[in-house]
């Protein structure tokens, strides 16, 4: 019983959203030129979805805060960074909560530098971070894996220097040497234009391929999980 | 060649990685801390595209930016979102942010608030910031859908909490017939932002992504789907170059072409390094 209930939410749900897209604003003529019935609760539809993603949303919070909380009550094992994250937490909730623009008072101004090293100190200096070691990972990358072995390599090695060449001011400085077809831009511009977005294209048939199977299966509960209560 | 200038070669290819790391270290900090002149650009489609796009919007209507960019994509995607903003503000036409990511407005209003203030802007009148919109369970096209079929009844109130209403710009924009363009910049920009807000309602869309997506997003300006697209600061400074507003964009356009030639220069090295420890290999 409960299943068949999942089944058949999740099935007016797709279907009131197929047709809104579907049929258009308004019927033609001879089928009376009513406006779309579907398009004039949209948007009560879609709030009542901003609001049920709310509630997905703290989901993942509360788990992981209640999962931190026992391993600190049960000490076990890294119990440590637990308490760490509780910390963590619970400051930038009050800090987030209070802070202001423009603090007046000793307790506002201080709540405003907890703010401030929270958010600017530690998530986007560890946001920055983790993202500044891609590049050392690239050059490394580069110089020990990017080997001209076999033919497909080779291309691949000459078009990626070409393209990186052409985003370069580098490649404009040589390009004064080279007839106008072979200059970087016009090559860049070629790989990209014809090569590239052939072979995006052949993925993106593929990927939205799967996706539409994906999506039928979800709609339909055909799912292994589609039709869980 | 000789076994000795093999081995000596072949060290190339053995080399600690630590000597390329402070390498590149070096060849990234410099370029930001001395301006190096570049030659003018070539004008590609992509930042020319967005040019043209925010110069035929009409007084009526607005560009609506999608600044969902964070710490992670700031130092590309902050020279594109400056750069538009210098340009909307010297041409004086109003725009209306939101993002989609949860730190986004804040950075956003670090970069707009300076320039809106310089060019003269009022908050509410000229420009307007809607704050984090969360879309409905990560899909996009339902929030595209909502936003363009009604505004106010999707977002009531800014990022300051003030009621759309008592906004004077944002009195006039209630749909998408309201709105010129859109440009999302954040690493990734949604996709569904071409079959919704371009295909569905027609409004015109470009991106400013990460360069690394450049490649995925091109097909699309090729196709006309994207009216422009600013991949990476190469982009940015492109916009530099027809506006005339020299910004974030060249300067980090300089970090990052010596940052590509270093990947150049290490992959050339990595080969000659591969190259004579084979040959090195096969002569023993």
């Amino acid at each position: 019983m409960k299943k068949n209930i999942v089944r058949v939410i999740t099935f007016v749900a797709g279907l009131y959203f197929l047709l809104e897209f579907m049929l258009p604003e308004r019927m033609p003529c001879w089928m009376g030129g009513f406006r779309n019935p579907f398009t004039r609760c949209f948007t009560e539809v879609n709030n009542f979805l901003m609001v049920l993603g709310g509630m997905g949303f703290l989901l993942g919070p509360i788990n992981l805060t209640h999962g931190e909380f026992m391993q600190v009550v049960r000490q076990r094992k890294g119990w440590g960074e637990s308490v760490v994250y509780l910390v963590a937490l619970v400051t930038s909730i009050v800090a987030t909560v209070f802070a202001t623009d423009t603090p007046v008072g000793a307790f506002q101004t201080t709540i405003k530098a907890v703010y401030d090293a929270m958010f600017y100190g530690v998530t986007v200096a560890f946001g920055i971070t983790s993202m500044g070691l891609v590049s050392f990972y690239l050059v490394s990358a580069a110089h020990r894996a990017f080997l001209l072995s076999n033919l497909e390599s080779g291309l691949m090695m000459v078009s990626a220097c070409i393209v990186m060449l052409g985003l370069t001011p580098a490649g404009d400085y040589l390009n004064r040497f080279l007839p106008d077809q072979l200059q970087f831009g016009a090559v860049v511009q070629w790989i990209l234009g014809c090569p590239n977005t052939a072979v995006q294209k052949a993925v993106l048939f593929g990927a939205c391929g799967g996706a539409f199977a994906a999506a039928m299966r979800d709609w339909l509960s055909l799912g292994k999980g589609g039709d869980r209560p | 060649m000789t076994t000795a200038v093999l081995r000596t070669l072949s060290m190339l290819y053995h080399l600690n990685p630590r000597w390329l790391y402070l390498a590149v270290t070096v060849v990234l900090i410099v370029p930001l801390m001395v301006t190096i002149p570049m030659p003018a650009t070539k004008d590609s489609r992509g930042p020319k595209g967005v040019y043209d796009m925010v110069g035929s919007c009409p007084t009526d209507k607005v560009v609506l930016i999608e600044s969902s960019w964070d710490q992670g994509s700031k130092p590309e995607c902050m020279s594109q979102l400056e750069c538009l903003v210098n340009d909307l503000c010297t041409r004086k036409k109003r725009f209306v942010v939101f993002s989609t990511g949860v730190y986004a407005p804040t950075f956003a209003n670090e970069v707009i608030k300076p320039i809106a203030q310089k060019a003269g802007y009022v908050y509410g009148t000229d420009w307007v910031n809607l704050g984090f919109i969360k879309p409905p369970a990560d899909n996009m096209g339902v929030l595209i859908q909502s936003f363009f079929t009604d505004i106010h009844a999707t977002r009531p109130v800014d990022l300051d909490g003030t009621a759309l209403t008592n906004l004077p710009l944002m009195r006039s924009v209630r749909t998408s017939k309201d709105v010129h363009m859109v440009f999302a910049v954040t690493y990734c920009p949604w996709q569904e932002w071409i079959s919704f807000g371009k295909g569905q309602f027609g409004v015109p869309v470009a991106f400013g992504s990460a360069a690394i997506m450049g490649p995925y997003y091109y097909v699309f300006v090729d196709s006309g789907q994207l009216c422009g697209l600013f991949a990476g600061n190469r982009g940015a400074y492109e916009y530099e170059s027809l506006t005339g507003i020299r910004g974030m964009g060249s300067k980090m356009m300089m970090a990052f072409a010596f940052g590509l030639c270093f990947i150049i220069a290490a992959v050339v090295l990595g080969n000659i390094g591969f190259w004579a420890s084979m040959r090195l290999r096969r002569m023993q």
